[in-house]
């Protein structure tokens, strides 16, 4: 609409530069009363919102952690329990992986594609534990390019391979894969939503520790595996593509009409 | 600013440093049900001004929307150029079939409806995908509605689904994560209390947005679904980029999947292709028209 335009709305935009005046003044009164809060905690100086400590520096100051013990197996309990489990506390995030080490063995849930099901099926694997939290991850994303099974297909491309793999101490896993990951991932939204959430969801549902994933392909940031899902973040799993512990056996029913060849 | 009964927010002494309170009548009580802003602590500039433009920012919408017809679409054939999309055992490419019903479909609502009527891409060339729902925000289109073909590795899988933006980044994990990602090394993300001022006013906008996307969503699947012969794989959330950018209701349809041999068999005809152009098009005029009995019919061409 141009200013040329006879139904220019002049009128509204004089109400609402005076609904603006009124709103700035009620801005100045809020902020009128803010000035004379005499509460314990004092306000932050900088000009910023305060979100959730991520660096072990504020983590110690402003958030009661969770110090479990190596190989305490309470500890384990503590972590399942987002709401006390300070993701920034290393010792945690070590334990967990020395327990693994310690044990021999982990179990993984690996998201996988069952025939006749639209979303991804975590099937319970157990493997030889590495002894460290990386080298743990990598072994899952292992299982998952290299699974052959008679009634679940991984939809992980076979020809992937990973490049690196790293955990953040914020509780993102790195995954690096080669090239390959890419150019063998298929054109459509559904395998790529596959692909992507089945990875997810296997670090997630398989190692507390681990919240989101962000992929990456020769060391770089990518927008999309094909064309559709956003991997310029961390991704976290989502309950639309893969089958959570808590609604396993719900309004899953097989149709024929989403069946899978293989 | 006023608490949901009209109670001003107040300091009080040793239960945070603010509070809104909810239910007047329990102003005194020490266990009420109090909103704590305890999370959001920063400056006394920052929650002024972001108290001032949000309720300035709401206002404005409101008022503005009314004043708009429903007149511009913004129609996005997936993919193109390079990036071919999905492809068919018998080499028929995503990125044809649905740039052929775009321009069908955008032919139609020129014609029938006398709408403003924009692709993303009239020919086979790539465009990035902040620069197609770029150019939705610029013309201030009412709907963006993106197409696409669907594939899968087993070629059994058939039918037609919608998609709207997955709203995971309005939780608080999302919040969690947004923090993380801003002190993650290496990797950029905006900082400071513009960036969080920003994300506020879009999570708002996006609200509303993904609400009126949904409603689109089951008119496109509905419609989809009408279509002889078409499996009804439902209305999907996902978090795809081509979606993420769009300050409108935005839904990407998945009209079929080629590699299904029957359903490519399908989209390789162009009276087929005029069908789906024919039931989106039914599935945005009937969107349109309650877009005018929501405003109390606004201007309509």
């Amino acid at each position: 609409m141009s200013r040329n335009d006879a139904k220019f709305p002049w009128r509204v935009i004089t109400i609402s530069t005076m609904l603006f005046g009124a709103l700035v003044l009620i801005g100045s009164m809020f902020f009128f009363f803010a000035g004379s809060n005499n509460s314990g905690v004092p306000a932050t100086t900088d000009d910023t919102i305060e979100m959730a400590p991520v660096s072990p520096a504020t983590a110690a100051t402003s958030v009661p952690a969770v110090q479990p013990t190596v190989g305490d197996p309470s500890s384990l309990e503590s972590v399942a329990d987002p709401t006390t489990f300070d993701l920034t506390d290393l010792k945690t995030l070590e334990g967990l992986s020395i327990a693994r080490a310690e044990a021999g063995t982990m179990n993984l849930r690996l998201f996988l594609i069952v025939s006749g099901l639209e979303r991804l099926i975590p099937v319970l694997h157990t493997v030889a534990a590495p002894p460290t939290i990386d080298l743990q991850v990598r072994s899952a994303v292992d299982e998952l390019i290299n699974w052959t099974g008679d009634e679940t297909i991984s939809p992980v491309p076979p020809e992937s391979r990973i490049r690196e793999i790293w955990v953040a101490q914020s509780g993102v896993a790195y995954i690096d894969f080669y090239q390959s990951f890419l150019d063998f991932s298929g054109g459509g939204s559904l395998s790529e939503l596959h692909t992507v959430y089945s990875i997810v969801a296997t670090l997630t549902e398989s190692f507390p520790e681990i919240f989101a994933v962000q992929f990456l392909v020769e060391g770089e940031q990518i927008e999309t595996l094909a064309g559709h899902v956003d991997l310029s973040h961390p991704l976290q799993p989502s309950a639309d593509w893969v089958l959570i512990e808590q609604e396993r056996g719900t309004s899953q029913q097989p149709q024929d009409s989403r069946e899978i060849d293989g | 600013m006023w608490g949901a009964s009209g109670s001003w927010i107040r300091g009080e002494a040793g239960s945070g440093p603010h509070i809104l309170i909810l239910d007047e009548t329990r102003m005194n009580s020490d266990t009420g049900p109090y909103l704590s802003l305890n999370q959001w602590r920063m400056s006394k500039l920052s929650r002024a001004t972001i108290a001032t433009i949000i309720i300035f920012a709401t206002s404005m919408a409101s008022v503005g929307a009314k004043q708009q017809g429903f007149r511009t679409v913004v129609i996005d054939p997936g993919h193109g150029g390079a990036e071919v999309g999905a492809v068919g055992a018998t080499g028929l490419m995503e990125k044809n079939v649905v740039l052929d019903i775009s321009k069908r479909l955008g032919q139609l609502l020129e014609e029938q409806l006398g709408l403003q009527v924009y692709l993303t891409r009239d020919q086979d060339i790539y465009k990035e995908k902040e620069d197609r729902t770029a150019l939705a925000n610029n013309v201030k289109a009412n709907v963006f509605l993106s197409i696409h073909a669907n594939s899968y590795r087993g070629r059994g899988v058939h039918g037609a689904e919608t998609f709207f933006l997955s709203n995971q980044a309005t939780d608080d994990d999302a919040r969690r994560l947004a923090a993380i990602e801003n002190n993650a090394m290496g990797l950029e993300g905006p900082t400071g209390a513009d960036s969080n001022l920003q994300m506020l006013l879009w999570d708002m906008a996006q609200t509303t947005h993904l609400r009126e996307s949904s409603v689109l969503a089951e008119m496109v699947q509905s419609n989809m679904n009408s279509l002889g012969g078409t499996t009804d794989r439902g209305i999907k959330q996902a978090p795809f980029v081509v979606l993420k950018g769009a300050n409108m209701p935005a839904v990407l349809v998945e009209v079929g999947f080629l590699s299904n041999p029957e359903e490519e068999r399908r989209l390789a005809d162009a009276a087929y292709r005029q069908q789906v152009a024919n039931m989106l098009f039914q599935s945005l005029n009937r969107y349109r028209q309650r877009h005018a009995s929501l405003i109390g019919g606004g201007s309509i061409h």
